[in-house]
């Protein structure tokens, strides 16, 4: 069965001045760093309460229904996705792995009471993130500081064949990305990162964070916002 | 970020932000062992706890207001002190069920249920006004009336929301709470509107927020 998360193609995106108007539409597009992907295949761009992973969807059904031999695969399948949001979110990978697996063990706890015909990612989603902010109220949440020592070994990727002074550009740039997103209030954060990063419609955001659509489109905003000041400021220095 | 990727007039893209955590595929944590994890219900047995929750509930109700007994009725206490409560209570739970309803529409939903109830009673009042101590009576067994469906309910839902619990919990104590000041209605032979309000009324806003108490039990 293929249960690739891949998200969608990316949506159309051709205004660079037009803020507002891309957190005022469905699902942003998956991280990229080629600018040419964000206005690829326009045609892809889904309704906003469209089922975007009908097979995944349909895995986690038969495993709400009983069928235990579906959890594996469910695990497979969605824990890398769920992995990087809480990496997103805490900057920790060997914190991220412990709330992945209080996560799994919170889907199967709750795995009756998925609705049938329901969507498997923002019900996960938000199962991720009550162990996140659980984890956080239980004060043992100090990302913060983390930020800059988070994934050792993953220092920030230039194209290849780029020169050196393009790759020390991006290093930069990734460096105040990951300053910016820790100092972001909590709020705007989510709802970013589940809009930018993780390529979610605004409609499954505001499911995941029990809000309006367009409170999730203001707080991705004023996300968005902080981030082009301080990469402007960052520019401009340099 | 390179200099072309910004546009010449210096605007900003948030699609040039990039992901700080983009390529930080480790492998996985070892899958946990489902012999290890505890049992959980399917979802037939949830559905099933559910059904019965709610009959047992509604059980309970009714071998309370027998033991009580029945009061005498005119159609109009039946419709508007029984059967709208019920109704009420019954779209409110129907919502809350529903994954895609905020807390922000549950609090709207909530509120409206209770200030209908006010309103209702409002209208009702036609003296002669029964004495406080009726009203402090008829709180007391609304809230042992109310207890039964919100304890019934929490357990029937644990677990069961991922998003919006506080919302959901304040929901299901509000319609709890309108369950019991229906089934009170059945027994009370005082009509008057400030009766009404503080015997029956001010229970519901208790289980409120009782239920908001237990939004622990209903979140994933």
């Amino acid at each position: 069965m293929d249960t690739t998360l891949a998200t969608p193609a990316p949506p159309l995106f051709g205004f660079p001045g037009l803020h507002l108007a891309w957190y005022g539409t469905v699902g942003a597009p998956p991280m990229t760093t080629d600018r040419a992907d964000s206005k690829a295949e326009p045609e892809a761009r889904t309704a906003t309460s469209a089922r975007r992973y009908p097979e995944l969807d349909a895995l986690m059904d038969r495993y709400a229904r009983g069928e235990d031999s579906a959890f594996p695969e469910l695990y497979g399948t969605l824990a890398p996705r769920i992995r990087m949001f809480l990496m997103r979110l805490c900057g920790k990978p060997r914190l991220a792995d412990d709330l992945l697996q209080e996560t799994f063990l919170r889907v199967h706890r709750a795995r009756g009471s998925f609705a049938a015909g329901a969507s498997v990612v923002p019900w996960s989603y938000a199962i991720a993130r009550n162990a996140f902010v659980d984890h956080g109220r239980r004060g043992r949440n100090e990302r913060t500081e983390s930020l800059d020592e988070a994934a050792p070994g993953a220092e920030p990727e230039a194209p290849e064949g780029a020169s050196p002074e393009r790759q020390l550009h991006a290093q930069e740039t990734l460096k105040v990305v990951r300053r910016v997103l820790a100092e972001l209030p909590e709020a705007h954060r989510e709802a970013f990162v589940l809009t930018r990063f993780e390529g979610l419609s605004n409609a499954e955001a505001a499911q995941i964070l029990d809000t309006s659509e367009g409170n999730v489109r203001v707080r991705a905003f004023r996300a968005a916002e902080a981030f082009r000041k301080a990469l402007r400021g960052g520019t401009e220095e340099s | 970020m390179s200099a072309d990727r910004h546009d010449p007039w210096g605007r900003f893209d948030p699609l040039d932000i990039p992901d700080p955590f983009a390529g930080d595929e480790e492998p996985l944590p070892p899958l946990p062992a489902l012999p290890s994890l505890p049992p959980s219900p399917a979802r037939a047995a949830v559905r099933l706890r559910r059904g019965l929750a709610l009959a047992v509930a509604i059980g309970l109700e009714c071998a309370i207001i027998g033991a009580l007994g029945l009061r005498a009725m005119s159609l109009k206490v039946v419709l508007l002190g029984v059967v709208s409560p019920v109704l009420v209570a019954a779209v409110a739970l129907t919502l809350l069920l529903r994954a895609t309803t905020t807390t922000a529409r549950l609090g709207l939903v909530a509120s409206a249920a209770s200030l209908l109830f006010f309103v209702v009673a409002a209208a009702e009042a036609h003296p002669p006004y029964a004495p406080v101590a009726a009203a402090l009576k008829c709180m007391v067994v609304t809230m042992v009336l109310l207890a039964a469906p919100l304890v019934l309910g929490a357990l029937a839902l644990r677990n069961a929301f991922p998003s919006g619990a506080a919302g959901r919990a304040t929901t299901l104590g509000i319609a709890a709470g309108l369950l019991g000041a229906a089934t009170i209605r059945l027994h009370c032979p005082h009509d008057d509107s400030l009766h009404v309000m503080l015997g029956h009324g001010l229970p519901i806003l208790a289980a409120g927020v009782l239920g908001l108490a237990a939004r622990k039990i209903l979140r994933a």
